[in-house]
């Protein structure tokens, strides 16, 4: 256990995921410090300023106006500075071609949003715990796609 | 005695010959010199001087000029002239006619004393009875007197008239030679082997095109030669100066002079000469253009080619030719030639026949062909025949032959013995297929007229009736022949008169093509009354040798039953055709609503992928709020809630969680045609595994046993075989009795032929058959079809909690693999799935 908080940005147009997000990390046993954007184009308006800090992981939505997640997870990975940034990408929905294409543009995991508040807390911490602490390799211990249990 | 005559004459005269005897017997008292002994001494010393000498001398003394001469001199003047008169005799009187010439000489000397030389000098004399052309070669010089002073004239001469007058006459010849050559147009030429030059006169120097200078290197002669002749050429020089054939050398040759290129062909005669040791020393000759005589030797030669060309191709010919042809001499036809053709029509080779009597070979054709012999023999006159039948053997048999011939007397103005020329031409093949050709025309008339099909033959532009046949007369004509022989057609039929047939026969008769026709209706009259037939008519052209169209054949069939039967077949078919027209109509309506209908169905295929999106995404994302907020309150405000309020939250959580289970089935079902994945090879056992695991808590809770015996590994979507399993154990352990634990039975073997009746499967592929037993609340038989219906719920929703799409899905992944599924099933008593999918 680290003293300092993880670093974590997510990326959602939804205001209501973005607080409910920003409440579930609060209420997790691992400490957190969360920026949140409504936009793929906000995220790179500020990581564009080399003294803002880069974020240890990042949550993405998939559905999203102006600029699509996948798009997103495109040019973070352009980007050298984030090429080997975990990256979940967070989506309500589950659509198998979907899947495959950002699996292989280098999302690290694929999130259904959970329908309950404790399945959301419980998953984004062994999602952090799993991606940066104990660095489980996806798809040996870990599938890419995780959902709550119903 | 001599001693005495010698003693007597004085001592200068002594051995001085005939003249010296000559001087001292004349009288020489009455002469101005006086007596000989009384002569001054230097005269004296020289006429002893001139006897003693062989060469002719002369001499003139004193001032009268007396002439002397010794015997030397005598034979100049000839017989019967000045000798011995002129001894003693003043020169002026001895030498009338030449004192012209000479005493200029003479006086010259007297004064000079300077000897005078004049070489063949014409100085005519009078001897031998006339004057003769004299040619003298002679000095004159000083004799001095005893005072030391000039006294006479010494002539020393010799008479050169022999040789001038030789010279004169081989200049005469050389002229005569070279006018000879001039005139013969000859050129000469002369070679000096030595040297290896050459000289030729200026004709053979111009023939050849070289220069005229005096003599040429002989490389430049053979040059002017066309290059076909240099070797021949320099091959005969070379012979001759070898001495071959005594040097002679004779050959005819072609020059080309390079300027003109003239072409000449010369004929160059000569010989080499040789020397002691035999070499040659010299080798000339003349050259004789024989250009005009080598061209009409040439057309001699090649017109007696032609002449022999020509007799080679008359023998060739008659050798060749196609028809037998036979040369016969005298009364008893010996048989001169026979060419092969004729050798092959007789079947004799030409050792039989040649030279023999030709009856003598041939004694059977000796009663057919005599009297033509005998004919022409007569006459004189050619004989010809056709179709002349004679009996030839051949291969042993006699056989009668035919033939078309001309006997011609080859010599019949000459009184020589007659030759006669045989040409025939066999015609037996000919004369029998003629013969046959009648027969069969005959017969064919026969045919024509008992035909059952009816036929008539018209001649000429006005279609006189030649032929018709008994059909033709009784079917259609209506007619008897008597009435129609002989007639025109439009005679005996005026209403043809506007009807197509005269004007298609008159057709047939201009252009020679055939006219066929069907189905023509065609009218007769006969005594007032119409008949009326369709008729099917060909009418072909006569043709006469020459190829003229003389006639046309007419051939008419009667089709009026078949056309009037054919004419209710038409009407018939019209009638269906309007039928099938209607209903094609019909049909084109239908498609254009089912085209329609398609579209629709494509639209509405859109809105269900938009429904699809939509469920899967938007519908969800809301609903999940609510469970998610639901949840919060639950969880927040767990202490401030009432009892009632709690439940209600409760209800409102299972329902929205019920929606969520019902969205992702249905999107489920939906997506599992659309997104068509690849097929890999499925190990069933694993993907049960997954699925127990999966259900693990289920299981555990609910008490149940579940047995598998090894499942196959088959080509599928391993997702969706996960999804068939899961729904599949999800309703075993779901409908199970209350308080008894479910046991759940997998078990797999290869289908049975049996197994597959009633089922949509290809009968020809193996399947695997895997069953799934349950011991559970069951259905009712008949129910078997509907459980696999969409939201077809069997059970009460609180009593059995479902959304009624699983077992669709199951049935729908099963068909997706080419498979099949039935259940059976007793209400209490367990249900039984089992799966087909191909092996």
């Amino acid at each position: 256990m680290c003293d300092n908080p993880y670093h974590v940005f997510l990326i959602d147009d939804d205001e209501d995921d973005r607080d409910l997000f920003e409440d579930a990390l609060m209420e997790i046993p691992t400490k957190t410090r969360v920026v949140t954007f409504g936009s793929g184009i906000e995220l790179f308006n500020f990581i564009k300023d080399e003294n803002n800090q880069p974020p240890q992981i990042i949550f993405l939505d998939l559905n999203m106006p102006m600029m699509s997640g996948e798009e997103c997870l495109q040019k973070i990975r352009e980007n050298p500075r984030f090429r080997n940034l975990p990256v979940v990408i967070f989506s309500t929905s589950i659509v198998d071609p979907l899947v495959n294409r950002v699996k292989s543009l280098g999302a690290s995991l694929y999130v259904k949003k959970p329908s309950s508040f404790s399945s959301l807390k419980s998953i984004l911490e062994s999602c952090i715990t799993a991606l940066l602490e104990n660095e489980i390799k996806i798809g040996v211990e870990l599938d890419f796609i995780v959902k709550e249990n119903l | 005695m001599s001693i005495d005559i010698n003693s007597s004459i004085p001592k200068f005269l002594q051995g001085g010959g005939k003249m010296g005897q000559i001087i001292y017997e004349k009288d020489w008292t009455s002469h101005s010199l006086g007596k000989p002994e009384n002569w001054p001494m230097s005269l004296k010393i020289s006429i002893s001087n001139i006897l003693k000498t062989a060469f002719p001398k002369f001499i003139y003394w004193g001032r009268d000029l007396i002439c002397f001469y010794n015997d030397a001199f005598r034979p100049s003047l000839g017989k019967d002239g000045k000798h011995p008169s002129i001894l003693g005799e003043k020169a002026e009187v001895a030498w009338p006619e030449t004192w012209e010439i000479i005493k200029p000489l003479i006086d010259q000397v007297l004064k000079t004393g300077k000897p005078t030389w004049n070489k063949n000098q014409l100085i005519p004399i009078y001897r031998n009875g006339k004057m003769e052309n004299v040619y003298w070669t002679f000095s004159y010089s000083a004799l001095l007197a005893d005072d030391e002073n000039i006294k006479g004239v010494m002539v020393t001469c010799t008479e050169t008239t022999e040789e001038i007058l030789n010279l004169q006459r081989l200049e005469e010849s050389e002229d005569l030679l070279k006018f000879a050559i001039d005139a013969a147009e000859l050129g000469t030429w002369d070679y000096n082997p030595h040297t290896n030059r050459f000289n030729g006169n200026d004709r053979l120097k111009s023939w050849f095109g070289i220069s005229t200078e005096d003599e040429i290197e002989l490389t430049l002669a053979t040059e002017a030669m066309v290059p076909r002749d240099r070797d021949r050429v320099t091959q005969a020089i070379k012979r001759a100066l070898e001495g071959v054939n005594g040097g002679k050398y004779d050959i005819t040759y072609s020059i080309e002079n390079k300027k003109t290129h003239e072409i000449k062909i010369v004929r160059a005669l000569g010989r080499a000469w040789f020397n002691g040791s035999g070499e040659a020393y010299r080798f000339n000759g003349t050259l004789h253009d024989v250009t005009e005589q080598e061209k009409s030797a040439e057309k001699l030669r090649m017109a007696n080619q032609q002449i022999k060309n020509e007799k080679d191709r008359f023998k060739n010919i008659i050798h060749n030719a196609p028809v037998g042809i036979a040369i016969f001499k005298g009364e008893q036809c010996i048989v001169e030639m026979a060419n092969p053709f004729i050798l092959a029509i007789l079947d004799k080779t030409s050792e039989e026949l040649e030279g023999q009597p030709l009856y003598e070979v041939l004694p059977e054709i000796e009663n057919g062909v005599s009297p033509l012999f005998e004919e022409v023999l007569k006459n004189r006159e050619s004989v010809l025949g056709t179709e002349l039948i004679l009996p030839i053997k051949r291969k042993g048999k006699i056989v009668n032959a035919y033939f078309n011939f001309i006997l011609h007397p080859l010599n019949k103005h000459s009184d020589d013995v007659l030759e006669v020329m045989f040409i025939t031409n066999e015609v037996t093949d000919y004369v029998v297929a003629r013969n046959i050709l009648e027969e069969n025309e005959s017969q064919f008339k026969n045919l024509v007229l008992q035909s059952p099909i009816a036929m008539a033959i018209l001649r000429g532009e006005n279609l006189v009736i030649e032929m018709a046949n008994n059909k033709l007369l009784n079917h259609f004509w209506k007619r008897s022949w008597d009435n129609v022989i002989g007639k025109r057609l439009i005679e005996v039929f005026p209403e043809l008169e506007g009807q197509e047939y005269v004007g298609q026969i008159t057709k047939v008769l201009r252009t020679g093509q055939t006219v066929q026709k069907q189905e023509s209706k065609a009218i007769v009259v006969k005594d007032n009354e119409t008949f009326e037939f369709y008729v099917d008519y060909i009418y072909l052209p006569l043709r006469e040798v020459d190829g003229s169209i003389s006639g046309v054949m007419l051939t008419v069939t009667d089709v009026t039953d078949q056309f009037l039967a054919k004419e209710k077949l038409v009407n018939f078919s019209k009638e269906m055709e309007e039928l099938v027209k209607e209903r094609t109509e019909l049909l084109r309506k239908a498609n254009d609503k089912l085209h329609q209908s398609v579209k629709k169905l494509e639209y509405a295929n859109a809105e269900l992928e938009s429904f699809t999106y939509v469920s899967s995404h938007d519908l969800q994302e809301p609903l999940r709020k609510i469970q998610v907020y639901t949840s919060r309150i639950l969880e927040q405000e767990q202490d401030n809630l009432s009892k009632t309020c709690k439940n209600y939250f409760e209800k409102i959580s299972v329902s929205a969680s019920r929606m969520r289970i019902l969205i992702d089935d249905l999107l489920t079902f939906s997506l599992l045609e659309e997104n068509q994945m690849e097929f890999e090879p499925t190990e069933l056992n694993e993907v049960f595994n997954q699925v127990v695991e999966n259900l693990s808590s289920r299981i555990e809770n609910s008490g149940a046993k579940v047995s598998s015996s090894s499942l196959p590994k088959v080509q599928a979507i391993p997702f969706q075989m996960r999804q068939v399993f899961s729904n599949l154990l999800g309703n075993a352990l779901k409908f199970s009795k209350e308080n008894i634990p479910p046991v759940i039975n997998i078990s797999t073997e290869t289908a049975k032929l049996t197994d597959l009746e009633g089922l949509s499967l290809n009968k020809n592929n193996a399947y695997h058959k895997i069953i799934i037993e349950d011991n559970g609340i069951g259905f009712e038989e008949e129910q078997a079809e509907k459980i696999f219906e969409v939201f077809k719920r069997l059970h009460d929703k609180s009593e059995y909690e479902g959304t009624g799409m699983g077992l669709s899905i199951v049935k729908k992944i099963i068909l997706n693999h080419n498979g099949a599924i039935e259940a059976t099933g007793t209400d209490g008593q367990g249900a039984i799935f089992t799966i087909y999918l191909p092996q």
